[in-house]
Parts: structure tokens; sequence; C-alpha cells
């Protein structure tokens, strides 16, 4: 039943915008029940693949109030985000989120997300207050993109309810954009590596170039390129 | 009963009008590009039916200034016409990555409305472009995301010769010299000569001939290029 409020549009729209918002933001600010923060809730996360040929790795998804950050717009990126982007290994991102203060719980994908899939995530929390859902997931194609989202507020979401995003791909600008196929885990080559060889900050990608539009050194064609969005992400609350 | 009813209609009144009332706010523009800087970038606050452009429609000439060569003297002027209130940002080329900061104190009571342009450097007649959102009213902090747009005004030839001026082809400069030189030029006209998104940069891998200037690993974008972050006091 009613799915898709309007003002689940705007907050969708508004997605994108939430990436690098460090803490109190109030877009969305008709988060009125403040009696809620006893309440329980289950919330179930489905992600969707929507690039033409870029496999995404097991996702992070991250629920948690103001005070944490995946990353931030500008900034250097955090090696376990580095880790994430560079080799798709969601492992460090979810340990340090689960020792975060500010983190109520936290799920990782069971697997690669291939393009034009769908998986169901699950995550129960039982205080409402200010609560926000973040997650990241290398495409594997790139030397070290992923698309992300931080902190979009899900407190004032009623059971039944659900809310959606468009999730565009950012470059954790911690290694240099080569393409070569020995620099990238989906051709084969290597994921996470603790030089950092670009431009030290989180950026949003500027794509993939690839040997079909003129860089011959690179492992990647035509179907490798993204736009944006390139992950849909619908959050449900089911209890 | 008379009075009670026109007490409520005043209420009323102030309530729809709420945003017509001097405001003070910050605007922290970032750039979110690896390898395109923005000009001095003209942070306005302005009446409602101000636009300093619009998708579809030709550029002013005040726009395509801004658009070809970084030069906001014009819209400056535009924008002193009709009131409006403008805020300091950078006055030299802002970096991939970097941010500013724009304060805005006591604006007048009818600049209800924000608008971002600064030029793409380097390119043709690119600019990050935020038309006219309502400042909000209420304490808090609201993020929003500006697209790279395309004035229409000059074709996308991505040559780097000091071309600045209006009507003059070419791209003025590389602040972080990442161009090449020797391009043999990728567009002769714009096909579309109104404002529209832009279409991003092709470039290519040599630094000393091929189509373009511009490098294809370093120049590229893809949408958003800015965050804009409303802090409302």
């Amino acid at each position: 039943m009613n799915t898709y409020k309007s003002i689940n549009i705007i907050v969708a729209v508004l997605a994108l915008a939430l990436y690098g918002c460090s803490s109190d933001s109030s877009t969305t600010a008709t988060n009125s029940s403040g009696g809620a923060t006893t309440t329980s809730a289950s919330y179930e996360i489905i992600v969707t693949n929507l690039t033409s040929a870029q496999p995404i790795a097991p996702v992070a998804v991250v629920l948690h109030k103001a005070g944490y950050n995946t990353g931030v717009l500008g900034t250097s990126a955090s090696v376990a985000l580095e880790t994430l982007a560079e080799g798709g290994d969601n492992t460090m991102l979810l340990s340090e989120a689960n020792a975060h203060a500010s983190v109520l719980t936290s799920v990782g994908g069971a697997g690669v997300l291939m393009p034009a899939a769908s998986e169901t995530l699950m995550a129960n929390v039982t205080d409402l207050s200010s609560l926000q859902l973040s997650i990241a997931g290398m495409l594997v194609n790139t030397n070290d993109g992923f698309a992300a989202m931080q902190g979009l507020d899900i407190s004032a979401l009623a059971v039944g309810e659900s809310t959606s995003a468009l999730l565009p791909v950012f470059d954790a600008g911690t290694e240099a954009n080569t393409e070569l196929a020995v620099t990238m885990p989906g051709t084969g080559g290597a994921g996470f590596d603790a030089v950092r060889d670009d431009v030290g900050f989180i950026s949003v990608h500027r794509g993939v170039v690839t040997v079909d539009d003129g860089l011959a050194t690179s492992g990647l064609m035509d179907k490798h390129r993204f736009d944006n969005p390139a992950l849909k992400v619908v959050i449900r609350r089911i209890s | 009963m008379k009075k009670h009813i026109t007490l409520v209609g005043m209420a009323l009144g102030l309530l729809i009008s709420q945003n017509a009332f001097a405001q003070n706010f910050t605007v922290a523009i970032t750039n979110l590009t690896n390898g395109i800087w923005f000009t001095p970038i003209l942070v306005t606050a302005a009446p409602s039916t101000t636009h300093l452009y619009t998708p579809g429609m030709a550029a002013s000439a005040s726009l395509q200034a801004m658009a070809e060569g970084g030069d906001i003297a014009g819209l400056t002027t535009d924008l002193m016409n009709v009131g409006a209130d403008i805020a300091a940002a950078n006055t030299t080329p802002l970096a991939p990555g970097t941010s500013v900061t724009a304060t805005f104190t006591n604006t007048a009571a009818a600049n209800t409305h924000l608008s971002v342009v600064g030029m793409l450097l380097p390119t043709n007649d690119g600019f990050v472009g935020l038309d006219s959102i309502m400042v909000p009213t209420a304490t808090g902090t609201y993020t929003f995301f500006a697209n790279g747009y395309d004035a229409g005004t000059e074709a996308n030839n991505e040559l780097v010769n000091g071309g600045g001026a209006p009507g003059v082809l070419g791209i003025p400069a590389d602040p972080g010299a990442a161009n090449g030189t020797g391009g043999t030029g990728v567009a002769a006209v714009d096909a579309n000569t109104t404002v529209h998104i832009h279409r991003g940069i092709i470039g290519d891998t040599n630094p000393t001939a091929g189509i373009s200037d511009l490098d294809t690993t370093v120049h590229r974008w893809l949408n958003p290029v800015a965050q804009i972050v409303v802090t409302v006091q």
C-alpha cells in the first residue's frame, strides 16, 4: 500500500544532494515523531544495478545518526573507503562503522550485484530518532569508483512507506584512473593498493574513457562506460 | 467580530509571505570535478523573477561573457539594476576539490532566491549553474547540487588559445596546466545555440596534436559538478 507518497519523490530528488552533507540536514524537516524514539523498526533495502556493464561489488549499508560519514566530498577518503573503492572489499568499512558511536546497525551485500540485478537486504533498529542511511558499493571496472549516498534521513518513514534514491558514482581520489587492466579488479587486476597516486580528494567520478574512446592503454570497452545514476536504492519500512 | 476576521486575515498574509524578510545565510560551494576550475563565482540573492539563464533560451550577452571568459561584470551590473544582493566568493579560480563560502547578511526582503554561476575552465563556454532556488526560511543546513551547462554561444573546439572575450573562439587557459597544444579542433559549431546541459569534454591523449588540447583522462566530468550547501542562521 501507500508507497511513493509525494514527499518520497522529494526525498529521491534530494538523495543526490546528501552525499557529504555533514550533519543536521533539515531538507526533509518533517520529522515530527519525537515520541517515536523507542519504536523498533525493520527496513527492507532493495538495491538495483542500473549500469550497462559495471558489476557492483557487495555494498555496505549503514544505519546511523548524525555524526557518521562514509566520506565527505572534497576531502581525503579513509583507508576503509579506499579499500572499498579500489578493491570492492566492504569489510573494513563495515567493521569501522559498527565500532562508531553514531552507528546503529549495518549490513553488507551477499555478493557482486550484476548489471540489471537487484538484491534485498534487511536491517532492524530500535531507535528511530534522526535515523539516516548511508550506502556505498564499488563499480568493479574502475580504478576507484563507487556509487554512494550519505545520510538519507529515513526517520519519518511510517510502516508500509518507502522512499527511493538514485545514486551517482564518486571517485575516491586514491588511485589514478589509468584504466589499465592490471589495476582494476573487474578486469582481473589488483584491488586495494596502499599507494595513493590520485588527486587525494573525493569527487564526482568523471566517467571512464575506454579504449573505444581513444585511450589505447585502457582495459575497458565502450560497454563499461556509465553515466549518473548507477545504483537505485529503495528503502521500505516493513514494521 | 469584524476586527477578529481582519486580524486572522493579516496573520494569513504573514504566513503566505513568510519568506519576504531580510535573511542571514552562507553559501558554501565545493568543486566536485577532477580537473575543471571555477572562475570567480557569482553568488546572488535576487527576486524570484530574476534568472541569470534559462535552459532552452539564448544566453544574454552578460552570461556569454561569463561563460566564455569568466567575466562577471555584466551579470553583476544586471543584478544591481534589480536590487539583488551579491556575496563575494573566490577571486581566483577555485581548484577541484576545494570550497569557497559566500556570506549574505541582512538581504533585501525581495531577494528570496539564490542563483550561482561560474565558468568551467578549461571549457569554451561551459559554466556551473544553479538557477533561482528559494532560500529556505527555517534555520538549518540545506544541500543542493549543480550541473554543468553550455551557454550555446561558442563552438566547443577544445583548443586552448587564450580566447576568452565574447565571440572569440577558443579556451582562455587551463589553471591546472594539464592541457596540450596543437589540436585540430573538436566541434566547429554549436548544434544547440541555447543554454543547455553541457555534453562534457572529449579530449584526447596526444599532448601535441590530436583533435583537442584537453586531456581525455583529466578534463572529463559527469554531473553534478558542484555541491552547494546553504546554511540559514
